[in-house]
């Protein structure tokens, strides 16, 4: 400030002072010292509200100085006296105020301040969102503020007196309203009530309070406040909900609540609700005394949960234990326990909130739940032991059978075979047709006997997993035709009708086991022939069919069709199981030992194949098999070119014959190169001018002349052969003796071919008589085999007396001496001494058996530079290793037992 | 020539019935096998080899004495030797025919 | 490698294992007892205690296997007989010779390279057959012998059966010494020397004026003069009976059994054989046709083994094929039997014969 001004200022005649932001004096002049009595150096720094006690109306001055503004103050002159003063706002500069202090009148300053004081508390009212209201008691006015109306959505406008009011009220609160205010006014109980009002469309709770005025004790209106506390109302109510829900929930669950907080002093403070209480089992006054709750704790446990919850408490690990408590009456109870701490702003836990459960009853349930299972566990073990050793010693059972079963049977095929061995020798001699008819029986029963030993055995074999299919080529066609020939006479015999269909695709070699391909048609078409009969009715026919698979090719299809007694449902599925037959009465009238399918479905399901049977009582039966087809790489022919360039006529007696006929010629053309089959017709010429021809008859007394003009001058030894149905037989045997004659139904195609090799031969061959028939056996006296006249070429190595006699008495037949042994032992030493063309010797013998007395003869012909003599094995059955072993230790062949005189020829011819 | 002349066994081993009689049935025997190899050798078309068999069992038809059938053998064994099938046939017809009556006269 | 044997017959005494491997297989197959020693101060102990029939060396010099050798006989320790064989390189068989020539060893072989396999067992054959070892292979297995052709096979079992005085140790000998034979009445001594080769024209000739008594005549037998031989006499005379039909073998059989005399027989010319190199006989009954070997070339075989050769051999023939007797007779037949002739000339010309052998009957 200029000198100069500041002197005019400070003369000036208005008392004026000024202030800086601070609102501290910073000037003041003359006048104004007059005026209060107070020099400019006392008043300087001084702050202006504290001068003239107006502190609540300098803010606007601190902030926002608005010219010609006004406060209004007063000055303690002296201790008795104060002065009013107006203080006015005269100018603005920089935030320097300089202002002018006159006196004002008290009622000026007064109505100032109330006036501000006033709009101050109206603006809070109205911010706080209150209503005010008023009731005037004597005469029933009323007043509602605007704030109020607000609320109440009651335009401004709008007339709304007290009875409005009261209307606005919902209906369940108006008496609790009216009581209160009643009990408000009479007896001054505070008027602080909540209750609902109908605002607009909603029910709105409203917080009302009031105080009732009295002027000379009477009371005169109530005034009051109106908020809207619906939402508060709201919050609390869900609030209180909740706490509810929790407490009911917590209830129910046993659970406990616990929380501590870290408070001023660095102290946790700790508390937890009722439940925790009972269930650390404390008493009511000990909730928050943490030492007490940590006594029921188990000593055992207590460390742990001390450094659980201080590591929880200090580092915020959440707490998370499950730990006992040992209780008064060494009452134990399992507690779980979790805890979450909470950090606050410093990032410090400063509080932990958890939960306890008491689940002592699930403990012990999983105790006991424990203790069972390994009492279980234990029971399971030595069950299981029990169980193993009862399998083992029923193994042990089942084995002991089934070797005494083996065992039992050998030996007793061994006999068997001399049975048989005899029965043969006896049938080459001569003997009445009585005599013969015996023998025959002897022998099918003697058969029939060693059918079944095998059977057991191969049973056994199967059972004991022992049994091995092989795969080696073979004539399919081969076995068919032979079992075929077994079967036509007994087919015969019974008057029924054995047919054979074979599909001409099916190649001659295929790859396999023909021994057990032939045990299970064996078995199946020997059941099929044993369970079917010819009627008056019906004719009994069994039906062989084999075909190729047609859906890939890839299998070979066996049908054993009859028109039998068939089987029940219940039957069948017993059939293939060993030792049942469909029925006991079946057995009894039937016989069998039941072991025949069994053994087949064993044997199919070892070839990878299948059985299936389609039958039903009085409709007969289907037995059909499935087994895999395979093929050899090399068709060698084999029946080479044997019927190369070969002419085959075929000539049919009537139309019937052709399909019978057909047949013929496709499995000739199928199976044999080179050869041309020609079907001549009825009518066609009659000169039987081809290689071979096969003529059909299907009904022979009728086609008789025809046949005789065909056959006309033919002799024996031409190329003929006559196909007949089974009943046509006896009448073409009588007419043509001299002719060959098949049955047309079981003509296999093996027979087709052969009978037609048979037929080219037979021009050329000779067939003379075989002498068979010759009775060359010296009487009794001359028995002696030893004669010491002639020495052997022959020596026979047999231990047992029977089969001994059997074979020297076969050798005599067939026109052999031979010399004996009776062991390997004296086997070799008979060899030393003498010189034989060759040995037959049987395999199994006491000292020496036959396997080592050839090792040791080879021996001795190897060190010796000798020629290796033939060495014949007898085998007991002719299983397949069998052979291999027999040629490893230097046999050179070997006949299987039964042996008979056919065998002993064959394997003669060969090596003598 | 005889169908059996026992005088030639007598001569040679002297005069012993049971053994003329074993040696009889022994050559039977004997001829029985060679009569079934040597039809299946001319069956199989191996003419040449019914020499052998034919000159084997003519020692022993020579030896007892059926000098009718060593004949016929003497004869198929040349025949044989030729390899003519024809003239074979006819000789193993013959020879069948022979030894059939060499039966007759041992049984009786 | 076959298992050690305890008593080995054959041992080689080797230095690097890997050089005999080879080798070592070879001479096992040979299925003799064999065992391989790798050589060390334990080998000649060894040697010692085994007294093996054959030794072999492969040692890594030629002259290592000079100076072992020496010392094992130096110590008296190889007195039993024994035949060593040197197995050498290449490059040292000229030293191996000179030590085999001179008499060191018996044999030595190049078994590196080892080109002929075959060669080697047949040194250790040689060597085992030359220490008197029994029982000595011929039978080799296909995998180390090649086997040979039937016709080649049998040859060679023809040309075995007469040189089967090998096994008796003798020396072999290829020219038979020309024995002396008492004369034979109507045969040419000349014919006895049966092992040079024949010629079947001059036989012919050379024998048909003595033959002249047989010719065309169908009742062939030599004079019968029943020269009763007494039963002493008789005993002891082994005869053999050479026949295949055994109807008739066991008719000649019984008469001369019968007649007292010792009756062996055999079906074919192969076991005749093998039955005339063990045994003497004082005659051969012998038929002309038979399987395997047929009387005319069992005789040619017969007269090869000299020991046999005056053995008396009478034909039996059923054919009167007078040129088939004539050659068969220029080996050396005592004369001939027509089948199936009797008891009495049978025995006659047996008894002849017989006699003939026995200078002074009594």
């Amino acid at each position: 400030m200029q000198e100069a001004y500041l002197t005019q200022w400070r003369c000036a005649p208005f008392a004026m002072l000024v202030i800086d932001q601070k609102l501290e004096i910073v000037a003041a002049n003359q006048a104004l010292e007059a005026m209060l009595q107070l020099e400019q150096e006392q008043l300087n720094g001084l702050h202006l509200a504290a001068i003239f006690d107006c502190y609540d109306q300098v803010l606007p001055l601190a902030n926002q100085p608005i010219k010609n503004s006004e406060i209004f103050g007063q000055f303690v002159l002296t201790p008795t006296t104060e002065l009013n003063v107006r203080l006015t706002v005269s100018a603005i500069d920089n935030g320097i105020i300089t202002i002018m202090v006159a006196i004002a009148q008290d009622w000026q300053s007064d109505f100032k301040r109330i006036n501000n004081s006033l709009s101050r508390l109206s603006f809070a009212v109205d911010a706080a969102d209150i209503g005010v209201w008023e009731y005037d008691l004597k005469y029933g006015g009323s007043y509602f503020s605007e704030k109020c109306r607000e609320l109440l959505n009651v335009s401004s406008q709008q007339p709304f007196s007290w009875q409005d009011f009261i209307g606005l009220v919902y209906d369940d609160d108006v008496t609790i309203l009216e009581a209160f205010l009643e009990q408000h006014v009479k007896y001054n109980i505070p008027l602080n009530l909540d209750f609902r009002l109908q605002v607009g469309n909603e029910l709105r709770w409203f917080h009302m309070r009031g105080e009732v005025v009295l002027l000379r004790g009477e009371a005169q209106n109530i005034k009051g406040s109106l908020t809207d506390c619906t939402h508060a109302k709201q919050i609390v109510t869900e609030l209180n909900d909740a706490m509810e829900s929790k407490r009911i929930a917590m209830d129910a669950g046993q659970i406990g609540t616990w929380k501590s907080e870290y408070d001023q002093q660095g102290q946790w403070c700790w508390s937890w609700d009722e439940m925790t209480n009972n269930m650390f089992d404390l008493l009511p006054q000990q909730t928050g005394d943490i030492d007490k709750l940590f006594n029921q704790i188990h000593p055992e446990d207590a460390d742990m949960v001390k450094l659980a919850l201080e590591a929880s408490l200090t580092q915020g690990i959440p707490f998370s234990l499950n730990y006992r408590l040992l209780l008064k009456n060494d009452d134990v109870r399992y507690l779980v326990c979790r805890g979450r701490t909470t950090k606050n702003i410093g990032d410090k836990n400063y509080r932990i909130d958890g939960i306890c459960i008491d689940q002592s009853t699930v403990h012990r349930y999983q105790q006991e739940l424990q203790q069972l299972n390994s009492e279980l566990e234990v029971r399971v073990v030595k069950r299981t032991q029990e169980l193993e050793l009862a399998k083992e010693q029923a193994e042990h059972s089942s084995q002991i059978k089934s070797d005494f079963l083996a065992m039992m049977s050998h030996e007793l095929r061994t006999p068997m075979n001399g049975v048989i061995g005899s029965l043969d020798l006896l049938a080459t001699s001569k003997q009445t047709a009585d005599s013969m008819d015996l023998i025959q029986s002897s022998m099918t029963a003697a058969k029939n006997l060693v059918f079944i030993l095998n059977d057991i055995l191969d049973i056994n074999k199967i059972e004991a997993g022992k049994l091995s299919i092989e795969e080696r080529p073979y004539c399919l066609s081969e076995i068919i035709d032979n079992v075929i020939q077994v079967f036509v006479p007994i087919a015969a015999k019974s008057n029924l009708i054995l047919k054979v269909s074979e599909d001409p695709g099916i190649p001659l070699m295929v790859k396999g086991d023909a021994i057990r391909m032939r045990q299970i048609l064996f078995n199946l078409l020997g059941n099929a022939l044993k369970f079917t009969h010819s009627t008056a009715e019906k004719q009994g026919v069994v039906l062989l069919k084999v075909s190729l698979d047609n859906s890939d090719g890839r299998n070979l299809r066996f049908d054993i069709i009859d028109n039998g007694i068939g089987i029940g449902a219940q039957t069948q599925k017993q059939l293939f199981k060993p030792f049942i037959q469909a029925e006991l009465s079946t057995t009894r009238k039937y016989g069998g030992t039941g072991l025949g399918l069994a053994i087949c479905d064993n044997l199919v399901q070892l070839m990878g194949g299948l059985i299936v049977l389609t039958s039903a009582p009085g409709e007969g039966s289907t037995f059909s098999v499935t087994v895999p087809f395979k093929s050899v790489e090399e068709q060698h022919e084999i029946y080479g070119d044997a019927l190369d360039g070969v002419k085959v006529a075929l000539r049919c007696l009537s139309d019937f014959g052709q399909a019978s006929s057909a047949r013929i010629a496709l499995s000739l053309l199928a199976s044999c190169q080179g050869i041309t089959v020609t079907n001549y017709g009825i009518g066609d010429k009659d000169e039987l001018d081809s290689d071979a021809t096969f003529i059909v008859a299907t009904d022979l007394s009728r086609e008789l002349e025809q046949l005789n003009g065909l056959l006309g001058e033919s002799v024996a030894g031409d190329p003929v052969i006559l196909l007949v149905c089974e009943p046509d037989i006896e009448l073409a045997r009588y007419h043509y003796p001299a002719l060959k004659i098949l049955r047309m139904a079981s003509l296999t195609r093996i027979q087709t071919i052969e009978s037609t090799i048979n037929m080219i031969k037979q021009a050329d061959e000779l067939q003379l008589d075989d002498f068979d028939d010759w009775d060359l056996d010296p009487e009794l006296g001359s028995e002696d085999c030893n004669s010491t006249m002639l020495t052997g070429e022959i020596l026979i190595v047999e231990d047992n007396p029977l089969n001994q006699k059997l074979i020297l008495k076969q050798m005599d037949n067939l026109g052999f001496t031979c010399d004996l042994a009776h062991d390997g032992l004296q086997g070799i030493e008979k060899w030393k001494n003498n010189d034989y063309r060759l040995i037959l010797t049987d395999c199994h013998m006491p000292n020496l058996d036959g396997y080592q007395m050839t090792q040791k003869i080879r021996e001795i012909e190897r060190n010796e530079q000798r020629s290796e003599i033939p060495i014949i094995a007898v085998t007991g059955a002719a299983m397949s290793g069998d052979a291999e072993r027999c040629y490893e230790l230097g046999m050179s062949d070997f006949v299987s037992k039964p042996v008979q005189l056919a065998d002993l020829r064959k394997v003669l011819t060969r090596w003598y | 020539m005889e169908v059996l002349n026992r005088n030639v066994m007598r001569e040679l081993i002297g005069d012993d019935n049971q053994l003329m009689k074993k040696f009889e049935l022994e050559f039977l025997k004997q001829a029985r096998e060679s009569m079934r190899k040597i039809t299946g050798l001319y069956n199989n078309n191996q003419v040449v080899l019914i020499k052998e068999e034919a000159h084997f069992l003519k020692t022993s038809a020579k030896a007892v004495g059926a000098e009718l059938t060593a004949d016929i053998l003497q004869q198929l064994e040349l025949i044989a030797q030729e390899n003519n099938k024809a003239q074979c046939k006819d000789a193993i017809v013959q020879l069948n025919v022979a030894l059939k009556q060499v039966y007759g006269a041992v049984r009786s | 490698m076959k298992l050690a044997t305890r008593e080995p017959k054959v041992v080689l005494v080797y230095e690097n294992v890997e050089d005999i491997s080879g080798a070592s297989q070879i001479i096992a197959s040979l299925g003799e007892e064999y065992r391989a020693i790798a050589f060390d101060n334990t080998t000649s102990d060894f040697v010692i205690r085994i007294k093996p029939a054959v030794l072999l060396f492969a040692l890594s010099s030629v002259d290592k296997v000079i100076k072992f050798y020496t010392q094992l006989i130096e110590e008296k320790q190889l007195s039993h007989p024994h035949y060593t064989i040197l197995l050498c390189n290449n490059r040292d068989s000229n030293a191996a010779f000179h030590c085999c020539v001179k008499g060191v060893f018996d044999d030595y072989f190049v078994y590196q390279p080892l080109y002929e396999k075959l060669r080697l067992i047949m040194i250790v054959q040689h060597g085992l057959l030359l220490c008197g070892v029994k029982n000595v292979t011929t039978e080799f297995s296909t995998d180390v012998v090649e086997p040979i052709d039937d016709s080649r096979e049998q040859l060679i079992a023809v040309a075995r059966a007469c040189k089967r005085q090998y096994l008796s140790g003798q020396t072999p000998m290829n020219n038979p010494s020309n024995g002396d034979l008492s004369p034979l009445p109507n045969l040419d001594p000349a014919r006895q020397n049966s092992a040079s080769p024949i010629d079947d024209e001059t036989a012919a000739n050379e024998i048909l004026p003595e033959f002249s008594d047989f010719a065309g005549d169908d009742d062939l037998d030599l004079p019968i003069t029943p020269h009763e031989i007494s039963d002493e006499m008789k005993g002891g005379k082994r005869i053999l009976v050479v026949e295949d039909n055994p109807i008739y073998r066991d008719m000649l059989v019984g008469v001369l059994k019968r007649a007292k005399y010792e009756v062996d027989e055999a079906r074919d010319g192969l076991v005749a054989l093998s039955k005339v190199t063990d045994n003497e006989y004082d005659l051969i009954l012998m038929d002309l046709f038979m399987p395997k070997l047929d009387g005319l070339n069992t005789t040619k075989q017969l007269r090869g083994i000299s020991k046999r050769k005056d053995t008396p051999i009478v034909a039996l023939t059923g054919n009167t094929n007078k040129e088939l007797i004539r050659k068969w007779a220029s080996y050396g037949l005592k004369g001939y039997l027509i089948k199936p002739s009797n008891n009495n000339e049978i025995l006659a010309c047996v008894s002849r014969i017989v006699k003939q052998k026995d200078p002074s009957p009594a």
